[in-house]
């Protein structure tokens, strides 16, 4: 499949990025690694005229510890990630959700930042123009029906993101940069929770780093994904977990964070479930009861919605499990 | 002669193509690049069952660097099909003629200077439909009341007007059979649609040339085929269509018969004279090419009390798709598939090959097979569960013993299957694990282990067209090689083998064996690599070729040397008296004398091979009367799964492979052979599935068909039993062992996903959601199989 024209600019600072931006009325994007973006426009679902390509600009990049919070720029790519001991050592679910994403060759080209903030997905969506020929172009597509809830009267795609999950379940927040300044925001608040639109922020800012608190030794965190196959599958469920331990192996607090369950990744309020037991003896049952009843699951991806249902609090605990098993040994992976 | 002293085969040589692919020299279809060469597009349909009322190019033909539109308008409008007989004629337009029966199906062709410009042509062209009625499951198709899709198709099951092929063939008294069982088994098993997965697209470069020739490369599974598919449907004489080679990168069946685009490019090409090339997106290929055989199977089978298996009763539904396809053809394998590899003396067997909406199908690596298997081997278990034998005993009991003669006249001579058996059994410690597995069942834990075993017998060649092989070997004057054959290797590794059977035969390093392939042009003809008996016929074809060329070098020595033939020896090169070693010529010299005093023979051996040199014609699709093969391959596979019964997600541990492939000679090619098939039966047996709704496919790439990857790669183990030797004065006796490994995997996890959960597979592919739906029914206290 043939890329549609554009025209590319690489602009050296933030500054030209956002004024090339201005000029172009709203037609251009960003681009970082291009994992998202590009497979959306061979089909014809993004049509830019413009591409700003962000590899240029300085201070977009690395990762650095720095008052008790790890600091990760935004361009900094999967495998640097993966790579990073700090990452692996303390932060074992950011670690573990970056290596979940696709496969290793993706790895080398694909952000941190353009992980978060790629466009929900569908097998209805999906699709290049020759589908478009075959089925009517569905609401995210610019129709006005969904495939995937027969008489649906809104769009049901997914967010698939492995690395969100994990960012929310540290409590990390995103630092942006757009037309209206420098902000920080919870990366929870960064989703709108809409399948045609699935962030909050405008269109013309870019996430430009991640901080996150890193935890004492007593609390570590695990990601867990369900898919069919070992690598490039995106998640059909995944969940991420911190959960801090006293020294009696007792939870004191855990922090639960769902993705692939509807357009956005769900932090979930656990109502004090789990704490205050000694992981071993843990018991999974009432995790059912605090995940959330009504989710936005349909059958969009590779596997049904009633068995994604189904899903969400075995992956759940196993996302547990691992961070409580890390907190427990204190160890690394 | 002991296998031993042999030199080339039988030995794990490297494959001759495999440092040129490596390094990327292979030149491929796409790689092919001539003057002036255009851009072929081809518009598709995008409805599944529809008139086309009319077909506007005007606006496309305007367009600035189109360079040709074609249309069926431009067409002889000459039917193909992969079968073409009286009873079965042929069905399918390469480019539609005023109907559409399948989403995907090709409507017009453009040629243009760039990809661009020829899709933006495409988007130029105005078609009028007339949508119809469609219907795209084959028991609902077989219904009085459903939509006609062929109305002018001869009826082979009147009044089911949408059935396109019916066998039915009996042995034995089966009444009797059932009559005197003391258990009957009927079961009903489900397999989907899976697309065969090469890495290489379709890909096609026509190049109609200035002496009104028209030169094709297209990838293929064989060249011959394509010729006279093409020649046909564009009236030319086969002697003006060359189909020359390029290597392929993958084909398992998908490959074979004449594809839209093949003639497409042809059309393209012969009216703007100048060379097209048209390569499948990945997508295309997903929603336009032919996919493998989704087959309904009913099994209804009586035993004895001691295990003996009296009588079998068997119905076959395959959804042949829009057209005919080898539909007939899966139908008629799958009852050889049930014949074959166990001694059932009654048998009664009826298939129906019935027209939908759907794509086409073509064979798929073992054609047939594994749906066969996979419905037999897990009712044989469940029968041995019922009568409390164990899995191995049950099979043991039955499996045929070397010699046996088929109802179809085989003999399966030289068989290994009861060994394989015994053997895979034996190193896996089947019995003790599938014992263990049964008591671990109702443990705590929520990862189960099985068990099972899956077997498979499987045909060498057959009669199909182009029915035999001649290959010519070439001495050249410094006494290396040409070998002139025309198989394709379509990375199966046939020109390794070919070399080392030449190499073997005339004592030259394989180094100096050099292969001309593939080229209707310039090489003698070839059966094709698709009914696994390549290295069976053109192997044997190459063995007498090479041997024709050294009889005649060895007379010229003898004449040189004044000694008789009997006399001499053959060792790097050089011909010398046995019996006094300094009497000696190079091959070198040699071929210098046959030129000077042999009236300028330049030492060229020639060699044919058929199989079943006695058999008229190939047996029939309708009775399957007639023999199939001279040699049968069997094994045996254990597979060893995990089952985490939280998610319902499979993963095999392990697949172990017992295998007579009779004289193997090249082993390591025989174990990538069962490396790639494990691999697929794994991708059958648990995650692809192409998903078609009304006609459309909805996961056309390989993000979301769920191929295996190679994370996902199961350890393999092999046994060798090895039955047959090479013996120098005789033909090889090689057996098949490209396809039959498939059917062993998807049986064997089937088999050991109900040792380690107790729930009987009946439908493939089996997703996890399926396990989780049954693991809860039986929780509840419910019984069920995992079905559809």
């Amino acid at each position: 499949m043939r890329l549609p024209e554009f025209s590319f600019h690489e602009p050296l600072t933030l500054d030209q990025a956002f004024a090339t931006i201005k000029k172009n009325n709203g037609n251009a994007r960003f681009l970082a690694g291009g994992t998202d973006l590009v497979p959306l426009m061979k089909f014809g679902l993004e049509t830019p005229s413009m591409i700003v390509s962000l590899k240029k600009i300085e201070g977009l990049k690395g990762i650095a510890e720095d008052n008790g919070y790890a600091m990760i720029g935004a361009l900094t790519t999967l495998r640097e990630i993966i790579s990073s001991t700090v990452i692996s050592g303390k932060l074992p679910a950011l670690s573990e959700a970056a290596m979940a994403v696709a496969a290793p060759p993706v790895w080398n080209v694909a952000t941190l930042g353009g992980n978060i903030r790629q466009q929900t997905r569908c097998v209805y969506y999906n699709q290049s123009r020759a589908w478009r020929l075959e089925k009517e172009p569905c609401f995210k597509a610019g129709g006005n029906v969904c495939h995937a809830v027969p008489r649906g009267k809104k769009c049901f795609s997914v967010y698939c993101g492995d690395i969100a999950p994990a960012l929310i379940a540290l409590d990390a927040a995103a630092t942006i940069s757009g037309m209206a300044g420098p902000a920080e925001v919870r990366l929870i608040d960064l989703f709108s929770n809409d399948g045609l639109s699935p962030f909050t922020l405008e269109k013309n800012t870019i996430i430009t780093g991640i901080k996150i608190p890193v935890p004492g030794a007593a609390s570590r965190s695990g990601y867990a994904k369900l898919r069919v196959r070992s690598a490039i599958d995106y998640p059909l469920v995944s969940a991420a977990a911190s959960v801090a331990l006293d020294k009696d192996s007792i939870i004191t607090g855990v922090k639960l964070a769902l993705s692939a369950v509807g357009p956005a990744p769900v932090a979930i309020d656990l109502n004090g479930v789990l704490v205050g037991v000694r992981i071993d003896t843990a018991d999974f049952t009432a995790l059912k009861d605090v995940l959330p009843k009504k989710t936005q699951i349909a059958d969009n991806l590779a596997l049904p919605g009633s068995y994604r249902r189904k899903m969400l609090s075995v992956i759940a605990k196993k996302a547990i499990m691992k961070a409580a098993e890390r907190a427990a040994e204190k160890e690394t992976i | 002669m002991n296998n031993n002293d042999l030199k080339y085969v039988g030995k794990p040589v490297p494959r001759k193509d495999g440092p040129l692919k490596a390094t990327g020299g292979a030149q491929y279809t796409v790689d092919i690049s001539l003057p002036g060469m255009l851009v072929g597009k081809v518009l598709r349909s995008p409805y599944p069952h529809a008139r086309i009322l009319n077909i506007d190019t005007s606006q496309a033909k305007k367009l600035p660097g189109v360079k040709a539109v074609v249309t069926s308008a431009d067409s002889l409008k000459v039917k193909h099909g992969f079968i073409d007989t009286p009873r079965y004629p042929a069905d399918q337009y390469p480019i539609a003629v005023d109907m559409v029966r399948h989403a995907g199906e090709e409507i017009a062709g453009v040629a243009a200077i760039d990809e661009d410009t020829a899709n933006e042509a495409l988007s130029l062209i105005h078609v009028e439909y007339e949508r119809l009625p469609a219907v795209f499951d084959p028991e609902e198709a077989m219904k009085l009341d459903a939509p006609e899709i062929h109305p002018n198709h001869p009826k082979v099951s009147d009044p089911y007007k949408n059935i396109g092929g019916k066998i039915e063939t009996a042995f034995g008294d089966i009444e009797k059979a059932f009559t005197g069982s003391y258990l009957i088994r009927e079961d009903k098993f489900y397999c989907q649609i899976r697309t065969h997965g090469y890495m290489e697209p379709q890909a096609t470069v026509a190049s109609w040339d200035h002496s009104s020739k028209l030169n094709v490369w297209t990838s293929s599974m064989g060249v011959f085929l394509k010729r006279a598919r093409l020649a046909r449907t564009l009236g030319l004489p086969f002697g003006s269509v060359r189909i020359l080679k390029t290597y392929v990168g993958g084909a398992f069946g998908g490959k074979i018969d004449l594809y839209g685009h093949e003639y497409i490019a042809s059309l393209l090409s012969m009216k703007c004279r100048l060379p097209v090339k048209i390569v499948y997106t990945r997508e295309e290929v997903f929603k336009a090419a032919r996919h493998g055989q989704p087959l309904i199977v009913e099994i209804k089978t009586g035993v004895k009390r001691d295990g003996t298996i009296l009588g079998q009763q068997i119905r076959t539904i395959n959804d042949s798709g829009a057209y005919r396809g080898s539909g007939v053809v899966a139908i008629f394998l799958a009852w050889g598939f049930a014949m074959a590899p166990y001694r059932i003396p009654s048998m009664q067997y009826e298939g129906y090959s019935v027209y939908t909406n759907n794509l086409v199908r073509a064979p798929q690596r073992g054609h047939g097979a594994p749906k066969m298997r996979f419905a037999a081997e897990s009712q044989f278990d469940v029968i041995a569960e019922e009568l409390g034998m164990d899995p191995i005993d049950f099979r043991l009991k039955n499996a045929r013993n070397p010699g046996d003669m088929l109802p179809n006249g085989d003999s399966v001579k030289n068989f290994g299957l009861k060994e394989c058996i015994a053997k895979v059994a034996e190193k896996t410690d089947f019995k003790a694990k599938y014992e263990a597995a049964l008591k671990e069942r109702h443990s705590g834990s929520t990862i189960k282990r099985g068990i099972g075993i899956g077997t498979t017998a499987y045909f060498s060649g057959s009669l199909v067209y182009p029915n035999s092989s001649t290959v010519i070997v070439r001495f050249n004057d410094d006494a290396s090689v040409s070998v002139m054959t025309g198989a394709l290797d379509i990375g199966q590794g046939c020109e390794t083998v070919i070399s080392q059977i030449v190499a073997e035969e005339l004592g030259v390093p394989l180094n100096e064996i050099h292969v001309h392939a593939a080229d209707t042009e310039t090489t003698p003809v070839d059966i094709g690599s698709w009914i696994s008996g390549l290295t069976y016929v053109t192997g044997n074809a190459a063995k007498k070729a090479a041997s024709h060329a050294m009889k005649k070098l060895l007379n010229v020595a003898a004449q040189e040397l004044g000694s008789e033939v009997q006399e001499l020896i053959a060792l790097d090169k050089t011909i010398f008296v046995g019996h006094s070693p300094d009497r000696k010529i190079s091959y070198g010299q040699a071929i210098a004398a046959s030129i000077a005093k042999n009236k300028g023979d330049c030492i060229i051996g020639e060699g044919h091979f058929r199989t079943m040199k006695d058999e008229v014609s190939p047996p029939s699709l309708s009775t399957a009367k007639g023999r199939w093969t001279e040699n049968y391959s069997n094994y045996a596979q254990v597979a060893e799964v995990e089952v985490d019964t939280e998610t319902g997600m499979v993963r095999i541990l392990k697949a172990t492979t017992a295998h007579d492939c009779g004289f193997p000679v090249n082993p390591v090619l025989v174990e990538g052979q069962i490396d790639g098939q494990v691999s697929m039966g794994q991708g059958h047996i648990l995650s692809e599935e192409l998903r078609v709704e009304d006609g459309c496919v909805i996961n056309p790439s390989f993000l979301e068909y769920k191929m295996p990857c190679a994370l996902d790669m199961v350890e393999t183990d092999y046994i060798d039993v090895i039955t047959e030797t090479y013996d120098k004065e005789h033909h090889y006796n090689t057996k098949e062992v490209g396809e039959g490994y498939v059917s062993g995997t998807v049986a064997s996890v089937a088999n050991a996903i109900y040792n380690a959960i107790g729930i009987r597979v009946k439908k493939t592919p089996v997703h996890p959601q399926d396990i989780i739906d049954a693991l809860e029914k039986h929780e509840h206290g419910g019984k069920g199989d995992l079905t559809r």
